[in-house]
């Protein structure tokens, strides 16, 4: 068991509403996290001793965006971009963690932000494809990003004979629970059928199956763990963090039907928190589900379903939240929006509120363990971080 | 909320990369002879596709170029719909991998003429082809 001086936990969370967000600049969006995180906290700027940005950027002007909104938001301490493509949020949490882990800070703030509805959808379209292997996949061949996990989908759908009705049957449950969050981009019910109807992107993968563009921030404050026990009543622990960098060339990965590197960063994340795999011992997932074919091979790569049996667990309604592992329950990258940068921070605010028991109405977890998971990837697997949250109970 | 108002920029920037091919240069002479190839590690066997000129193994440069044979089986495809500005232009097309003999997947697109019913496991080729725009690039046809 590892002493309070060696845990870090959070003890201060902000988000801000997901959406399109032309009525604020990148800086006003950054603060609009930041802000209630402090207030959270009960801490003001010259407590953060470090803090980092995930951030992609290119479709957005900023190119420093650590100090620009750290200029915006008063903060003067050492700070740093973190890049881990749609799991730049995690990297930034690790590196918030590490700086508090390594003794250097007391107190560190990790937030995540992206702006990405500063450039027309061609060109986000354009940047996000060319995030894989540029030179042997977009150059001549202009993959997309749902192109990639379609890839993933087609084999998927073939080798278990499964439909695209079966996938839509994530995206029914994101925008349920999305419905229910107040700062999701959508918060509208969907069917099968309405999915279904929705126009192609890349074969099998529908608009419907798809996650939207987003602009959104999210922020939490860390403290080093016997500091956290006198700012909170309620600390949440990191209890540990697996990390794995998947191949760039698609074609050097072995198969099409998981992502090789979730399932190697959560074998490090369950040894890390002392755990022999995922079992009966969480009470939450975060799972990132960029595509509903995402979300299906998160359940299957961290454990939570056998290969080939994703799509049986939503059609069970196992991950809903009265479900055996409840994931999402605030509307996933789907329904809430992924702005890629503040994707890992906001499941990381997500898990924080469900621990407390301060996640709203009709999407609260039954918390009996007092764990949780996140898996957060970023690329097609290129990136994975998987991150053990706990009440510490 | 509202999308107004909003400041249009008025510098614009135009990204276009210069990459340096010196290392891997025979792949692209191949492409120009109807070849299209890979590295192999002299010392260990290892195949690399794409190419390297130095096996990260063994840390040496003992390689050599290796013409595939080009027979290969589809492992998975897509066909993108909506495609990135810069391929506005090609309208939807096939993006494959396929599993050379060779025991190595390339990523390319699967060339639609005489193209019929696109099925995981069907035999293709491998071939270099030259774009109608005057470059080389590379891609799968059905058997």
């Amino acid at each position: 068991m590892k002493s309070d001086d060696e845990r870090v936990a959070i003890v201060g969370v902000g988000h801000s509403k997901f959406g399109k967000r032309l009525d604020v600049s990148m800086n006003e969006l950054g603060w609009e996290a930041i802000k209630p995180a402090l207030q959270d906290a009960g801490i003001v700027q010259k407590d953060i001793d470090f803090y980092s940005v995930g951030n992609f950027g290119y479709w957005s002007e900023e190119i420093l965006p650590a100090v620009t909104i750290g200029e915006y938001a008063g903060l003067a301490c050492g700070s740093l971009k973190t890049e881990a493509a749609c799991a730049s949020g995690s990297a930034s949490l690790k590196i918030a963690m590490d700086s508090i882990l390594s003794g250097t800070a007391k107190i560190a703030m990790a937030m995540g932000i992206e702006k990405m509805y500063n450039s027309p959808n061609g060109t986000i379209i354009e940047l996000i494809g060319r995030a894989g292997n540029y030179f042997w996949e977009f150059e001549n061949f202009g993959m997309t990003f749902p192109g990639y996990y379609a890839l993933y989908a087609t084999k998927y759908l073939a080798a278990y004979n499964a439909r695209e009705e079966d996938l839509c049957e994530a995206a029914v449950k994101a925008h349920h629970y999305g419905s229910l969050n107040p700062y999701a981009q959508f918060q509208k019910e969907t069917t099968v059928e309405e999915c279904m109807k929705s126009k192609y992107v890349s074969r099998p993968l529908k608009l419907m199956d798809s996650s939207p563009i987003t602009d959104g921030a999210a922020a939490v404050i860390l403290a080093r763990g016997d500091i956290a026990k006198k700012m909170t009543d309620t600390p949440i622990y990191i209890e540990s963090q697996g990390t794995a960098t998947g191949t760039a060339y698609i074609g050097r990965r072995d198969e099409y039907t998981g992502l090789e590197a979730s399932r190697r960063a959560a074998d490090i994340a369950f040894r890390g928190a002392g755990l022999e795999g995922v079992g009966s011992n969480f009470d939450l997932f975060e799972v990132h589900d960029c595509f509903t074919i995402a979300e299906v091979m998160a359940y299957e790569d961290i454990g939570i379903a056998k290969k080939g049996e994703g799509i049986k667990l939503l059609k069970e309604k196992q991950t809903y939240r009265d479900g055996k592992y409840p994931a999402n329950l605030d509307g996933g990258l789907k329904s809430k929006g992924h702005p890629i940068g503040a994707t890992g921070i906001s499941q990381a605010v997500e898990i924080t509120k469900q621990l407390r028991g301060d996640a709203g109405k009709g999407r609260q977890a039954d918390i009996k363990r007092g764990r949780a998971l996140q898996h957060n990837v970023g690329g097609t697997g290129h990136y994975a971080y998987v991150t053990i949250y706990s009440r510490g109970d | 909320m509202p999308d107004e108002p909003i400041l249009e920029d008025r510098r614009i920037l135009e990204l276009r990369y210069r990459m340096p091919i010196l290392q891997i240069r025979e792949f692209f002479t191949g492409l120009e002879e109807g070849k299209v190839r890979g590295t192999k590690c002299r010392d260990c066997g290892k195949i690399y596709f794409p190419p390297q000129s130095e096996c990260s193994s063994c840390m040496t440069k003992n390689m050599e170029w290796i013409d595939f044979g080009g027979d290969a089986t589809l492992e998975t495809f897509t066909t993108v719909e909506v495609a990135p500005t810069s391929f506005a232009a090609e309208g939807k097309y096939v993006v494959a991998v396929g599993k050379l003999d060779e025991g190595i997947n390339v990523l390319s697109w699967l060339n639609l003429n005489g193209t019929k019913d696109i099925k995981i496991g069907m035999k293709m080729k491998l071939k270099s082809l030259r774009k109608k725009e005057g470059y080389y690039s590379y891609e799968f046809f059905q058997e």
